[in-house]
Order: structure tokens, then sequence, then C-alpha cells
């Protein structure tokens, strides 16, 4: 889960270090700096020496002619400067106790999150954009905002330090739910016309003709979040109980903290996932149980 | 000249009407079909010709409602369809393309689909199938291999029973037997031929789409043929 990155990421800037007001027992995120717990900070030599790695992957690149080198260093200084700016950004959306900016930060999040989710997509109907920006709105507040109001409730509720982290881990999970969802929908659409199509000829109503194509989408979009689910903790050490171990969290509370975040991330996949997929059967079918395969254009650039 | 009119046909119930029937390819802004009259009655053995390309497949597509039109009407007895009527509608006017639509699965998986739709009124009746099969030269065994592995020829005359067992109004065939060798051709137009002059089922008609100027007389009382999205002429065989 590479959105992972994005709250792990959270120890190596600067996080307030003021004491967190806590209603009993609910664990807040960050809490574990305030323990008093060893911690492991980062300094930017070690980052350094940590980028130094990358130059195994590139000379691996170059023996084998991958032609990766160039793209790797490009996405490593993408990562490194929008981390940064992220860093930058938290640290004063942090400060603020203000609602308007952490909203801001918020549906900014959103939006980029639903383009990101169409950008892999290479069949597209006209409104893909809205209906990926729609589907992955509605999923990831409302999710978050469950969380955040029955389960974390911190103080304000909206508490950036909270929010924008919760949110952020989310979109980026809702977001492959979303895309491989649609992706697996509309090319199997065109692949199965034939199919599709016969199943109209033989009396399908359109929901009929599209059915399996629904659950097989559905069934691509939840399978990344499954299969963490079931290896997570034999395999590996997911992403965000990984930063806060690192960062002298209790493995107990990060265990706890894994477990409603992997809960949250599968209902907003699924949450998501069903209403871009419902959105694009109504998009390329009609009322008359057909399909609409003129709204079906391969992307123009 | 684009009206065409069939002979009267005066005791026989209107099953098909269409009248003034457009469509224009959205993608490639072409005309696919140029203001189509047609009108279907019970026991018409339509046989229609014209070149590839002409629209013979847009004009059948367009009866079982399967593309959206620009203007024109089409109605069922009378009765213009709803959106919700028209997957029964569809049961009763069949589609069958000229490429057979397999599904995943055994041969009497396949048969039993239509039965599994909402707008099925009827149950799958094996017999009816292994009557079929056996016209064909095959036997009840045939019902359990894995439809995926039959040769085209085999998987038409699956499309075929499928059809036959709906026991439609109006079947559609779009070059059914292009696919055939000359012997499941022949065996082919006589299951045709039994099911349309089997007198327990009345009110039925059928439109063939064929290159084959010879089957088309074999098979058609009365004869249209489409050019460039136009319906041209009518011969009486």
């Amino acid at each position: 889960m590479s959105q992972d990155s994005l709250l792990s990421s959270i120890p190596f800037t600067p996080l307030r270090m003021d004491p967190i007001t806590i209603r009993e027992p609910v664990f807040l995120l960050g809490q574990a700096f305030n323990q008093g717990a060893e911690e492991i900070s980062l300094s930017w030599m070690e980052l350094g020496i940590a980028s130094t790695l990358l130059v195994i992957n590139m000379l691996v690149s170059l023996c084998l002619q991958l032609g990766l080198a160039k793209q790797l260093i490009t996405s490593s200084f993408r990562m490194v400067i929008q981390l940064t700016l992220l860093g930058l950004v938290l640290k004063q959306i942090f400060e603020t106790t203000m609602m308007s900016p952490v909203f801001l930060l918020a549906g900014f999040m959103t939006v980029v999150a639903g383009f990101t989710a169409v950008r892999r997509i290479n069949t597209r109907y006209r409104s893909i954009y809205s209906t990926a920006i729609f589907s992955i709105w509605i999923s990831s507040w409302l999710v978050t905002g469950v969380t955040l109001l029955a389960i974390l409730r911190p103080e304000p509720w909206y508490r950036p330090s909270v929010l924008i982290p919760m949110l952020g881990m989310v979109l980026g999970n809702s977001l492959t739910g979303i895309s491989l969802g649609l992706e697996r929908f509309i090319s199997e659409l065109k692949q199965n016309r034939e199919q599709i199509e016969g199943l109209l000829c033989l009396g399908a109503t359109r929901w009929e003709s599209c059915r399996d194509l629904m659950r097989r989408a559905a069934r691509a979009a939840m399978t990344p979040i499954l299969n963490t689910m079931s290896v997570a903790g034999i395999v590996s050490i997911p992403g965000m109980m990984t930063g806060q171990l690192l960062a002298g969290a209790d493995p107990m509370q990060a265990v706890a903290y894994q477990i409603m975040i992997m809960f949250v991330i599968a209902a907003s996949i699924a949450l998501g996932t069903i209403l871009a997929l419902s959105l694009t059967y109504r998009k390329v079918t009609s009322p008359y149980h057909q399909i609409e395969w003129k709204n079906l254009r391969a992307r123009e650039n | 000249m684009t009206e065409v009119h069939l002979p009267a046909n005066s005791e026989n119930m209107t099953l098909i009407e269409v009248e003034q029937l457009t469509r224009v390819d959205s993608s490639t802004q072409q005309t696919v079909l140029h203001s189509v009259n047609l009108t279907l009655k019970e026991r018409d053995r339509v046989g229609l010709g014209g070149p590839s390309g002409s629209g013979k497949s847009s004009l059948l597509r367009a009866i079982a409602c399967l593309d959206p039109y620009q203007s024109g009407s089409l109605r069922f007895r009378g009765e213009t369809l709803t959106p919700e009527e028209i997957p029964s509608y569809r049961s009763r006017v069949v589609y069958l393309p000229q490429r057979a639509v397999i599904f995943e699965g055994t041969v009497k998986e396949n048969l039993a689909i239509p039965f599994s739709l909402r707008s099925s009124e009827k149950i799958y009746d094996e017999e009816i199938a292994i009557q079929q099969l056996s016209h064909f030269d095959r036997n009840e065994g045939f019902l359990r291999k894995n439809a995926d592995t039959l040769s085209g020829g085999e998987q038409q005359i699956i499309a075929w029973i499928r059809c036959f067992m709906m026991n439609p109004n109006v079947i559609l065939f779009d070059e059914p037997t292009s696919g055939l060798d000359s012997d499941a051709r022949s065996k082919f137009e006589d299951a045709v031929d039994q099911w349309f002059e089997n007198p327990s089922i009345d009110s039925k008609a059928f439109i063939w789409s064929s290159h084959h100027a010879d089957q088309l007389a074999r098979l058609s009382n009365r004869q249209i043929s489409m050019n460039r999205g136009k319906l041209e002429m009518s011969l009486e065989s």
C-alpha cells in the first residue's frame, strides 16, 4: 500500500509534541510520541544514505537495459518533493484550529485521488472523472467521518493531525479499488461484447447482461485489500504500523490502530467501488436494455 | 424509393411494423439505416439480400432493439414498446447473429440460459433439446460437452436449438449458415422449415439474411434487399 507512505512519513515530519486531549480509552494517532518511548528520529543526512540504495536499482536497470533509470530518478524526485511539501503543509495545517484550511486540503486531496483513479483507465466515457470523484468523495468522507466521530473522537473532531492522515490513507486505497474496478468493468464490457449482446438477445435485462461483469469488477477492486488483510502480520507488517513502531509506539496499540485502519479501508473501498460501478453501469447502458457502445471512447492522447 | 410494401396478407396479423426508421452510427456519422419501412406479418418468410455492409445486420439489430435509433418507430403487434417490455419482446423476437454466442459451461447450460432470465415464462425442457439434437445427428451425451470446445458449426447448432426452445414468434436470422458446410446447412434449413411448419405454434415469421440468392429463394416466400442503408425492392418468389 503505497499510500501508507503518507502516514509512515509522519514520524519524519516534525509533529507537534504538545499533549493531546484524550478521551479515555480512545487512542489518538500520534499519541505514541507522547509516551516517552525511545524514538528514532531521522536526519536529512540519514535520508541521504537511504537514497543511495536507489543506486542499486539504477545499476540493475542499466545492466539489464530495462530503460527504467530515468523513470526511477524522476519518480524518486517527485516522491521526495511531494512528501517534503506535504510535511510543510501538514506542519502549517496541524497548527491551525480553523476548519476551512483543513477541509480545503481534504477536498484537494479528494479531487486529486479522483483524477488519479481514472488515469490508468484506457477506455472512458464522458463523465468518468465526475463519477470517480463523486464515488471517492462520498465513500472516503463518509467512512473517515464515521471513524472520526465514532471511533477516534479527537478534539475538535476535525483535528487535522488525525483527519488528514486518516483521509489520505482511505483515499489512497479507495482510489486503487475504484481504478481497478472500473478498469476491469469497462475492459471486460468491451471484450465480452458478443456475450453481453447475446444475453440481451435472449431476453436478458441490462442488469442480467452486466451482472457477472459487475461481480468480477467488484472482486478485482477488493482483491488487493483482501490479500493485504489475509497476510497482514505474516508476510508483512503494514506500512502504517511500521511507521508507528519505528516511532516507538507500543506494539499492541499499533496493532489496534492497524486493525481499525484495515476495516475502515476495506469499507471505503467496497463503498467507493459499488458507487463507481453502479454509476458506470448506468452510463453505459440505456433504459431500453441496450449497451451504449457510443459512450465508450478510447482515451485521447 | 425507400418504402417497401410487402404483398397484402390481410387475414394474417401484423407482428412487426418498422416505420421511417433512421439510424446514424454515432462514431462514424454514417447513416446505416435510411427511413426504413417494413411490415412483417404472421407466416411471412422474408429473405433479406444485399451486399456486405449494406445494412442487413443493422436492420435486424434494429428490429431486435439492440441499437438506439434517431427517428422512426417500431411496433410489435400494433404496440410501441416501453423500455420495460423490451426484454420479453426480445424473447419473442429473437436475433440470431452470424457468429453463435456461446457462454462458458456445457451445452446443456448454454441451452438453459434463456430460462434462467427474468423475462422467461417457460421452463427448460430437455426433451425438446434432445429431439432437436437428434435432427443434427447428435445424442444426449452432446448436452454434457463443454460448449467452448465445439466447432463453429456445432456452436451455431446450439444457438439455433437454444432459440428454438424459446419458442419465439419471430426469428431474425443473420446469415446463420455462412459458417456451416453444405450438409449442416441443409439440416439447419430443414430444422427451420420444421419449426415454421409446426402447426401447434401459430403466429410465426422470420427474416433470413444471406448473400446466396438460391438460399433466399429456397427459404423465403418474399424477398427484400438492402442497399446503402435503404430497403430497395420487393420480390415475390
